[in-house]
């Protein structure tokens, strides 16, 4: 008999009648407030800016991106080149690449030289101030993680108040991405001495850049 | 390393002195109450969080409960998602299972998130011995311990026992880090030194926090990024889990993630928190092209079988219990010689080495209750502790429990004594004569025999010449109503 | 009101002063008081030991000597645990008597919880003009839940002046056999005890519990025989005004 067979039949035996689903009492998903997504951000580390309409959203990038030294590596996105991620870096001399239209052996290259990854973001969770990546064929895993810092453009749209509501939705979606990433500011550690160190093996700045409206 | 429990009072009697250790432990766990006090605060006030860890209790109670159904479902769901799931009796299965990978995928180096699961069936040394291939632990504590060739002091903070100097110099030592002070230089340099391993990695190993049977979701939760370079970089993911791991949905899911974080390291939620259905798919990146998932038993089906001692496998292993834990803020993590150190092994540890290996984990307990006060899923630790006693007393042979017939006797006769005046007054009386020589000042100083520990460090006040029943006896009418009125 | 004094064979044996100081608060009350002389041991030894069967024995005598009082009351919180707790969950396979287990679990208290809880006595008519710290017995705290009560009693008390502790309610190391067995953890335990309580600058730790007692006081008087433990019935006893609490107390329990 299978290894699977012998510890699931053991543990039949002694199973508990009735049905394994629950329901946790969810409150239909609502939609979560920018003051409390800012406030937990950037209690969390990230850097929070609110961006009204499309020329502004631009700006902020535009701004973000001015301070910083390095490539650029951006996820293929309908948000991300309604934006024209691009362009903005041409404006200021940086070299911007969307890293799915290289070859695919150069992804990782790219990914690994770059200092700055931008993606899109799926959904954000107010209470936490987390953003959430959906990993599929956009927002590839490693654009957030490898690059020193992380820009996350966000539309309010998509905050919800907490991490039950992201829950119920992706429940209900009919096909899941291979991944999501719940991202809460920088990554960190405190296993020097319990000092807190901010920045441990991914992105030691991230940035997130609210749009309000359609763009 | 190989878990050996039974050298607890040896280690113990070597750590207990480690003033430095014990003071440090106090400090974090100064650090912790704080941390975690306030971020249980999130859900409101005392009877709300309550009400938090009730539900918790519950969603772990409902996945013991259906443990058969919900792993089945799990994994029909998972291998829809396209992960391999593979099941494995015990370690050595595991490692097996592991060592049978490396070689069909041809690896050659291997990153790890930090995971207690392959703590619980050394892994590492299984790789390193029998394959010769590079394991780096990602987590930096973890990455400190493994160069120190120690194991991790405490589930959270691997490291945290080691002072910042003992830190420099192992990684000085091992890896040629440029000797700094600043905590922000050496997290740094280990970033650059791990980065390169990530990058190059072609299999990463994972534990998991939670599967989510419904959606067939593996759930992962980090604080460094660490177990998401290593689900995300290498072309082979393979993640191990225990059978109690599951539960039914992602509510569920979300709110155990969310007590575990909030006990752990008192945060709302953790920098990253992956939800993981599986490989990449054809239009990808990155991310595995291949998941494995192995389902670990381990002893844990035998325990099952019992809904007392199953109880032990509500733990989500937040570690909470070990900072409260007075026994193991004094001693610290060698001395229970076994990857789930302090409260946590415990309840565990029993059902899986067996009771009278693990004796002094359950002895060495003053059944205080603190863990269980804390435990956000309401793990049972002092009826567990109980009732491993019970088996040690009695004798039990799936557990592998043998009996102590001198010491059966003894609370034999004691019991016998205490159950009858006559034989107790002469006790007393006998007792008060023995030791009636060996005090002065009101207090006995030290005595030969069974007690005799109790003088290292105390003394005992003298037996009066009168016991209480002595005194009431011609005392006693005063204090009854019938007494006050004669009188 | 009537009420039978559950004497523990530590007290009865060793700790014969808190006995008699429970007795003489209780009698200052006004409470009728009754002794049952052949009660000894409630079973907490072998039940901690993990010897049931001996534990059932124990637990059936105690259940048969007081379940007709009304109400039982007693200087340790945690042979009063191991009754009103314990007694349940060993005597869960025999209805007969679990149904009287749980019939005396509703009529034992400790000390305090039966003064503040039942009798609403808080004020005790003591004085003392100096500093105390409270130490939370395990099975006090957590065991019956009895934290405030305890701490009002000091409160009451005139000129008093209640100090905190650090760890407070942190074990002191005993746990019964515990402190034989390992005897140098269970020492480091109250070395940070009384390290604790020597910083707050209290006078007097005062407990509620004969075994954390033993081991606090054992280990005062080998190294610091000038700092004192005392149990809260000591302390009340010592510094009570006789004759007036009677007076006042008469209507509430008569």
């Amino acid at each position: 008999m299978s290894s699977r067979n012998v510890i699931l039949d053991q543990l039949k035996m002694y199973s508990s009648p009735g049905s394994s689903q629950r329901k946790t009492l969810v409150p239909k998903a609502r939609k979560g407030s920018i003051e409390i997504f800012t406030e937990k951000a950037t209690g969390a580390g990230a850097k929070v800016f609110l961006a009204n309409e499309v020329e502004e959203a631009k700006n902020q990038i535009k701004k973000v991106l001015e301070e910083l030294d390095g490539d650029i590596v951006y996820s293929s996105d309908k948000i991300l080149e309604d934006l024209q991620i691009i362009d903005i870096a041409k404006t200021i001399n940086k070299v911007a690449i969307e890293g799915q239209l290289e070859k695919k052996l150069d992804y990782k290259e790219i990914v690994f030289k770059s200092a700055i990854g931008i993606t899109s973001c799926s959904y954000a969770i107010a209470e936490t101030g987390s953003v959430v990546i959906e990993h599929s064929n956009s927002n590839e895993r490693l654009i957030s993680l490898a690059p020193e810092t992380y820009i996350c453009i966000l539309s309010d749209e998509k905050i919800f108040e907490n991490r039950y509501m992201l829950a119920d939705i992706l429940e209900e979606k009919t096909e899941q991405a291979s991944a999501y990433s719940i991202i809460t500011g920088v990554s960190r550690t405190a296993d020097v001495a319990m000092q807190v160190v901010l920045g441990m093996h991914g992105p030691k700045n991230v940035f997130i850049i609210i749009y309000t409206g359609e763009l | 390393m190989k878990a050996n429990p039974l050298l607890f009072e040896e280690v113990a009697k070597v750590e207990v002195l480690n003033h430095e250790q014990s003071d440090f432990l106090v400090m974090v766990k100064g650090v912790f109450d704080y941390l975690c006090n306030n971020a249980m605060n999130d859900y409101g006030d005392s009877d709300k969080q309550d009400l938090a860890r009730d539900l918790g209790g519950d969603i772990r109670l409902n996945s013991l409960g259906h443990l058969a159904e919900l792993l089945e479902k799990f994994e029909a769901n998972a291998i829809a998602n396209g992960i391999n799931v593979l099941w494995a009796q015990d370690g050595d299965e595991a490692c097996k299972l592991v060592e049978g990978l490396i070689d069909k995928h041809d690896v050659k180096i291997i990153t790890k998130g930090k995971s207690m699961i392959t703590e619980e069936i050394d892994l590492n040394h299984y790789i390193e011995s029998k394959t010769g291939v590079e394991v780096h632990e990602g987590d930096l504590g973890e990455f400190i311990v493994q160069q120190r060739g120690t194991p991790p002091v405490h589930i959270v903070a691997p490291a945290i026992n080691l002072q910042l100097g003992e830190i420099i110099d192992i990684l000085h030592e091992s890896i040629d880090m440029p000797k700094t002070e600043d905590a922000n230089e050496i997290a740094d340099y280990v970033r650059g030194f791990l980065r390169t391993r990530f990058q190059r990695a072609d299999m990463g190993i994972t534990g998991v926090n939670q599967a989510v049977a419904s959606t067939g979701s593996l759930i992962l939760v980090e604080n460094e990024g660490n177990i998401r370079w290593s689900t995300s970089a290498p072309k082979i993911h393979v993640a191990l889990m225990s059978i109690e791991k599951v539960c039914d949905n992602l509510a569920d899911a979300m709110h155990l993630v969310g007590l575990l974080t909030r006990n752990c390291t008192g945060q709302s939620i953790t920098s990253y928190v992956s939800i993981l259905n599986g490989p990449r798919k054809e239009n990808e990146y990155d991310g595995p092209e291949e998941t494995y998932l192995i389902i670990l038993d381990n002893g844990r089906s035998k325990a099952y079988a019992d809904s007392e001692l199953r109880e032990a496998m509500r733990c989500i292993r937040c570690g909470r219990c070990g900072v409260k834990c007075p026994i193991y803020l004094q001693i610290g993590a060698y001395p229970y010689n076994n990857c789930y150190p302090g409260p946590m092994g415990v309840a565990l540890m029993p059902l899986l080495l067996g009771v009278d290996e693990t004796k002094h984990l359950y002895q060495a307990c003053t059944q205080c209750g603190a863990c269980a006060e804390i435990c956000p899923v309401q793990v049972p630790h002092l009826s567990l502790n109980a009732r491993y006693r019970q088996m040690k007393a009695s004798g039990d042979k799936e557990f592998k429990a043998s009996s102590n017939i001198w010491e059966g006797l003894f609370f034999k006769s004691l019991t016998t004594g205490m159950n009858n005046l006559g034989l107790y007054k002469t006790g007393l009386a006998s007792m008060r004569f023995f030791t009636k020589n060996s005090s002065s000042d009101g207090y006995i100083k030290k005595l030969p025999g069974p007690f005799s520990s109790w003088f290292i460090s105390r003394d005992l006040p003298e037996i009066p010449s009168q016991s209480f029943r002595q005194y009431w006896e011609t005392e006693g009418y005063k204090f009854t109503k019938e007494g006050k009125k004669n009188e | 009101m009537q009420v039978s004094l559950f004497i523990p064979c530590t007290v009865d044996a060793l700790l014969v002063d808190i006995g008699k100081d429970m007795v003489q608060i209780m009698a200052e009350v006004g409470f009728d008081l009754h002794y049952h002389k052949d009660q000894i041991c409630c079973g907490q030894p072998a039940l901690t030991a993990g010897y049931i069967e001996e534990a059932k024995k124990s637990a059936k005598r105690f259940i048969e000597i007081f379940e007709k009082d009304e109400y039982v009351v007693s200087v340790s919180g945690s042979c009063v645990n191991t009754v009103k707790n314990d007694y349940c969950k060993i005597l869960v396979d025999e209805p007969g008597w679990l149904k009287r287990a749980e019939a005396l679990s509703e009529k034992i208290f400790e000390f305090s919880q039966f003064m503040v809880d039942v009798a609403k006595i808080t004020d005790v008519k003591a004085q003392f003009d100096g500093k105390v710290a409270y130490h939370h017995s395990c099975h006090l705290l957590r065991g019956l839940g009895v934290q405030e009560q305890p701490m009002e009693m000091l409160s009451a008390v005139k000129d008093i002046e209640l100090v905190p502790l650090n760890g407070a309610e942190d074990c002191c190391g005993f746990g019964g056999q515990f402190a034989l067995k390992y005897p140098y953890i269970s020492e480091a335990l109250v070395r940070d005890k009384v390290k604790n309580f020597i910083a707050s600058g209290a006078e007097y730790l005062i407990l509620a519990d004969p075994g954390c007692l033993l081991n606090i006081s054992g280990y005062l008087h080998r190294h610091h025989p000038d700092r004192t433990a005392m149990h809260l019935v000591s302390f009340l006893a010592k510094h009570m005004e006789k004759g007036v609490l009677n007076n006042e107390s008469k209507s509430l329990v008569v």
